[in-house]
């Protein structure tokens, strides 16, 4: 089975959840591998994060601000290849703030991209781990 | 999809290539009520390619400036081509040719990425289908935007075909 979470940033919340998910640290949210990886989030592709003690892939993915539609394509397609939730499941993860941390990935680099992608959202979505492990 | 991460072990979209299985097709645009329906029309043949259509052959293309905010994000298939490709289109509100790589990774993370084609047809969207697709769809002012989103289509029709012919050239190399 497949399992994708889901948020507005797929570099943020859902990537915390998806170490989460796979018990991986998540205390230092900078030593998490891609977190506030804006480039590799705007390619718009799933994350590959991990595989859990089932063999599960576990998969982290920005949906930008409407990840209600972003699900129903996933589930849509998932459906247009004939698989089910058996095969692929996705949990959205959602946090306080989570449409301003899809805008921030916007800034480019060159506006301190440093601080608005990777500082400020960390600071944001500290006081919310609670929330995203609500959201697993 | 070279930046993409996936495990070593995941080899399964390797092989539906070698399959020769029917192709899902995805147009998408901003509603899925305009342009990408009239390429998914004119790719099953429901609008014929050598002539301009008028006001009621768009109105009976599925879908042609009928859909709602319900819709967005929603795969709805539009049919069959001659090859058994099988044609959907999509709205995807503005989010660009984003969605065709996200339709694609989880195409990939399903082991289907061979069997899918993504066409993003906000190219060949111009300014009179954007007003009147605006003023029609999102408004609900029909009367007014119905005639500007028609003429906008009209106009773009061409660019249209083009994208289709292109859409199907590229289909022929993949199966």
């Amino acid at each position: 089975m497949n399992i994708l979470f889901l948020g507005t940033s797929g570099v943020h919340h859902a990537l915390i959840a998806a170490n989460i998910y796979l018990k991986k640290p998540v205390v230092d949210f900078n030593s998490i591998p891609d977190f506030a990886n804006v480039v590799l989030e705007s390619s718009g592709f799933p994350i590959y994060v991990g595989e859990d003690n089932q063999g599960n892939q576990v998969y982290s993915l920005g949906a930008g601000s409407d990840i209600n539609m972003v699900k129903k394509s996933i589930e849509g397609l998932r459906n247009v290849f004939g698989y089910s939730a058996n095969d692929l499941v996705v949990k959205p993860v959602s946090v306080k703030g989570e449409k301003l941390l899809a805008l921030l990935k916007l800034i480019p680099a060159s506006l301190g991209g440093r601080l608005w992608h990777k500082l400020l959202p960390a600071l944001i979505l500290k006081s919310q781990l609670k929330n995203i492990y609500r959201d697993i | 999809m070279s930046d993409v991460r996936y495990p070593i072990s995941d080899f399964r979209h390797l092989t539906s290539a070698f399959r020769g299985e029917i192709m899902k097709i995805i147009y998408h645009c901003y509603g899925g009520s305009h342009s990408s329906v009239m390429a998914a029309a004119l790719h099953l043949g429901l609008l014929p390619k050598d002539r301009i259509p008028n006001e009621t052959d768009l109105m009976a293309i599925p879908y042609f400036d009928k859909t709602t905010n319900a819709d967005f994000g929603s795969i709805r298939f539009m049919g069959k081509d001659e090859y058994n490709n099988e044609v959907y289109v999509l709205g995807k509100k503005n989010m660009g040719d984003r969605y065709s790589n996200l339709l694609k990774g989880i195409a990939k993370i399903l082991g289907e990425e061979e069997q899918l084609l993504a066409v993003n047809c906000m190219n060949r969207v111009n300014m009179f289908m954007k007003l009147g697709g605006f003023s029609s769809r999102k408004m609900g002012l029909v009367s007014v935007g119905r005639p500007v989103v028609v003429r906008g289509s009209r106009k773009a029709f061409l660019e249209l075909v083009n994208l289709v012919e292109i859409t199907r050239l590229r289909v022929m190399q993949m199966v």
